[in-house]
């Protein structure tokens, strides 16, 4: 089982992956950090491609009843998220 | 170099680079709000086969690009028909994501990211239903009923559904060369460096196949 700390790794490693973010920036995100309508490179293309990789390399299937904007409002809502369906 | 081919009585546009090299590939593009995202890279792949000694054609499949026929009226056989017009004059193909599920009549085939048409489905549901606040699910049902504008493309249920139970062929090489996944970029993109290294893995492929 991942630890929280590794959830929030991929997490961050999956946006700098699919927005094509640089490392320094995708490490500087912090729980509040903004995401949907701050990052112009997250469209809803993008979020698409987010919530797959997410699948993908946490194992874990996202409800789509699950998404909205709350979900995408900061790397912590997104972060939480992701660490309740891996640990539930 | 645009030429065209005949699809039905109609005409539909090819860029070719190369002409005259000693063997060409099909390029099949990405599909849908992909092909958008991913066309700046893939002609930009393509130059880069042509200062490698590869010549390539990039069709309009009906109903995208320049086609005039509306995607909408577009089945999935129509692009198979297509691929089977064009694919018998080029030694095989090179596939960009969804590109990968029409590549069933090349002769040899070189894929970037292939993905079933599941999934690329499943990615244009959830961002249509994520910017039109939609349930995916609703809209889902609805893209296998009547047509259905998803991320952009006015879709119909015979696209749609025969998208949905489609999957690449088997015996295709897939890339191992990583790189930004460009078709989730939000920005239509390219990056010279990693079009350069696609270009010499496919030049690479094509020596592994016997050109």
């Amino acid at each position: 089982m991942m630890d929280a700390q590794a959830v929030s790794d991929v997490v961050r490693a999956v946006l700098r992956d699919v927005l094509s973010i640089d490392a320094k920036r995708a490490d500087a995100f912090a729980s509040d950090t903004p995401l949907f309508g701050a990052l112009p490179e997250l469209d809803s293309m993008a979020v698409a491609g987010l919530l797959t990789e997410m699948e993908d390399r946490l194992g874990i299937i996202i409800d789509d009843d699950d998404v909205d904007g709350d979900l995408l409002a900061t790397f912590g809502s997104l972060t939480d998220y992701a660490i309740h369906k891996v640990t539930k | 170099m645009i030429e065209t081919y005949r699809w039905r009585g109609a005409e539909e546009s090819i860029l070719r680079h190369g002409a005259g090299s000693p063997i060409t590939v099909l390029v099949l593009p990405a599909l849908f709000e992909e092909a958008n995202r991913m066309r700046r890279f893939t002609v930009s792949v393509m130059r880069h086969l042509t200062s490698l000694g590869i010549g390539t054609i990039l069709p309009d499949l009906p109903g995208t690009g320049d086609s005039l026929t509306d995607v909408v009226d577009v089945t999935l056989s129509d692009w198979h028909d297509a691929v089977s017009l064009l694919a018998p004059n080029t030694f095989g193909s090179v596939a960009i994501r969804g590109g990968g599920l029409l590549d069933g009549a090349a002769k040899h085939r070189w894929r970037l990211a292939p993905e079933s048409g599941e999934r690329l489905l499943r990615d244009m549901v959830r961002a249509t239903s994520f910017s039109a606040g939609t349930s995916a699910s609703d809209l889902d049902q609805q893209a296998r009923a009547a047509p259905t504008r998803l991320a952009g493309n006015l879709i119909s249920p015979a696209l749609y559904n025969a998208v949905n139970d489609t999957v690449p062929v088997e015996g295709a090489h897939t890339t191992t060369v990583d790189g930004p996944k460009l078709w989730r970029a939000a920005e239509p993109g390219d990056d010279p460096e990693y079009a350069r290294l696609i270009a010499e893995d496919i030049a690479a492929w094509t020596k592994t196949c016997g050109a």
